[in-house]
């Protein structure tokens, strides 16, 4: 039997995509780096302490207890390649929050960005919206990956609004899909693709752009509005 | 929509405490017998039976990720001792009622700690499609895998493209939840994938459903079905 009677995809270009590496990401607002515990531990927990809320739906870690547990899960986590974590810094050099591209499938090129951990001093700021800019510009023009992925607790109502903002596309979720701290976690997913990144990133830079801000430093255009146009 | 309850501490909704966190076990290299045949442990000795049935019939490998089709016995022996070899996926052969192996299956992306699992790989031959030993295959698998193994979400996956995979899928009782788009590089070509489900808490109706199925009586003199699957499952969504 043919494949006129069994239909397949196209044809893709199956070079693999590049593994991330220990940039330096540099936007307007700061800069995504390689994490590095020995430059940020202590500002990263100087600006996570005492808002474990960010830790509920990790699903792997936190909250911790002190700085020294915290810094022993980055010493480790910057062992591994995957995932492979990147810490915001702001432009006075704070490292005020933390994620990673992880799942990482060359061969298919697919990558997912995750562990997501925005201070409270990120959230909500433009830097925060520069990071998720920066980091899928790198995965798409540098690395070479062709699907983007996102994913969150299903009742992560935050995060699932944050991932259609950015320009995501929901499309489905897993039942069941884990056991995290003891509890079950259906997982809500969402992609974008590399055919979808010049309009994604033509929107990203719009909203960045300083003429999208006023006196106060408040939003003129929404980004959501703009992916959604 | 799944419950959820406030966390303790944040009061951020969260999933509800599972019952039990131990993890579940791997599969094993148990025989599941059935009114049909039987599934055993996939071994080198199932060769031979396979070539047989799977030599001439291309197709059957067409939405299968990394594998197939085989130009002869020589290309496809190895291959098979790899796949009988492997941990995840963990492959049985399904033997029909003449001791024949007719076709295989795997138990992949074994995730013990997360009691999860998938079936895939369903490697179908034409002897065994449509074939009331393909369902009771299913039946016995999804039995294993929550009765014995204790998952509590068993996975099936396909290429989008795979209209007799998703139907298949449909039929036995998983629930679709969404296609990744791009998901994989396959052979060369774009592969999007169908995602389904079945959850430890849907497996006591879809048992029932299988069985009777899969009882005498349900077939007439020629072998026809009187009751069909797919409408008793679809009954019970």
């Amino acid at each position: 039997m043919s494949h006129a009677t069994q239909p397949v995809g196209p044809a893709v270009d199956p070079v693999p995509a590049q593994s991330p590496g220990p940039v330096a990401l540099a936007g307007r607002f700061g800069t995504v780096a390689r994490l590095d515990p020995a430059r940020d531990a202590a500002m990263l927990w100087q600006a996570l302490r005492d808002n474990n809320e960010v830790w509920t739906y990790i699903s792997s870690a936190g909250p911790f207890a002190d700085e020294a547990a915290f810094s022993a899960w980055l010493v480790e986590r910057v062992t591994r390649d995957d995932p492979y974590f990147y810490t915001v810094l702001d432009r006075a050099g704070r490292a005020i929050g933390l994620l990673a591209l992880m799942a990482i499938r060359p061969d298919m090129r697919v990558v997912e960005i995750g562990s997501i951990v925005y201070s409270p001093a990120l959230q909500r700021t433009p830097l925060a919206t520069e990071t998720q800019y920066l980091l899928a510009r790198y995965a798409f023009e540098t690395l070479g990956y062709r699907r983007y992925e996102w994913k969150c607790n299903s009742f992560n109502a935050a995060s699932r609004r944050a991932a259609l903002r950015y320009g995501f596309t929901f499309e489905g979720i897993f039942r069941q899909h884990m056991i995290t701290k003891g509890r079950s976690r259906d997982t809500a997913w969402f992609s974008m693709l590399d055919s979808e990144w010049p309009a994604r990133k033509a929107n990203f830079e719009r909203w960045l752009a300083p003429e999208n801000f006023d006196g106060e430093g408040r939003q003129r255009v929404g980004l959501s509005a703009l992916n959604k146009a | 929509m799944t419950d959820s309850e406030p966390h303790p501490q944040t009061g951020q909704p969260v999933g509800l405490p599972v019952d039990k966190t131990t993890p579940a076990k791997r599969p094993g290299p148990v025989t599941l017998k059935g009114r049909y045949g039987r599934l055993e442990k996939l071994g080198i000795e199932h060769t031979a039976d396979l070539w047989a049935a799977f030599a001439g019939h291309d197709h059957v490998w067409t939405y299968i990720a990394r594998d197939g089709p085989f130009a002869s016995l020589a290309e496809f022996s190895p291959f098979l001792a790899m796949r009988a070899a492997a941990d995840d996926p963990y492959a049985y052969a399904i033997i029909d009622a003449s001791d024949r192996a007719v076709g295989y299956v795997t138990l992949l992306r074994i995730v013990p700690e997360n009691r999860v699992i998938e079936v895939g790989h369903v490697l179908y031959s034409p002897a065994l499609q449509r074939t009331p030993l393909g369902t009771e295959t299913q039946y016995l698998l999804a039995r294993y895998v929550f009765e014995t193994l204790g998952y509590r979400r068993h996975e099936w996956k396909c290429d989008a493209n795979n209209a007799a995979s998703r139907r298949a899928a449909m039929r036995y009782g998983f629930t679709y939840e969404g296609t990744f788009r791009q998901h994989m590089i396959a052979k060369g070509r774009n592969r999007d994938d169908a995602w389904f489900s079945m959850l430890d808490s849907e497996w006591p109706a879809r048992k029932r459903n299988f069985e009777r199925w899969l009882q005498p009586e349900n077939f007439d003199s020629a072998g026809r079905q009187k009751l069909s699957l797919a409408v008793l499952n679809a009954q019970q969504a």
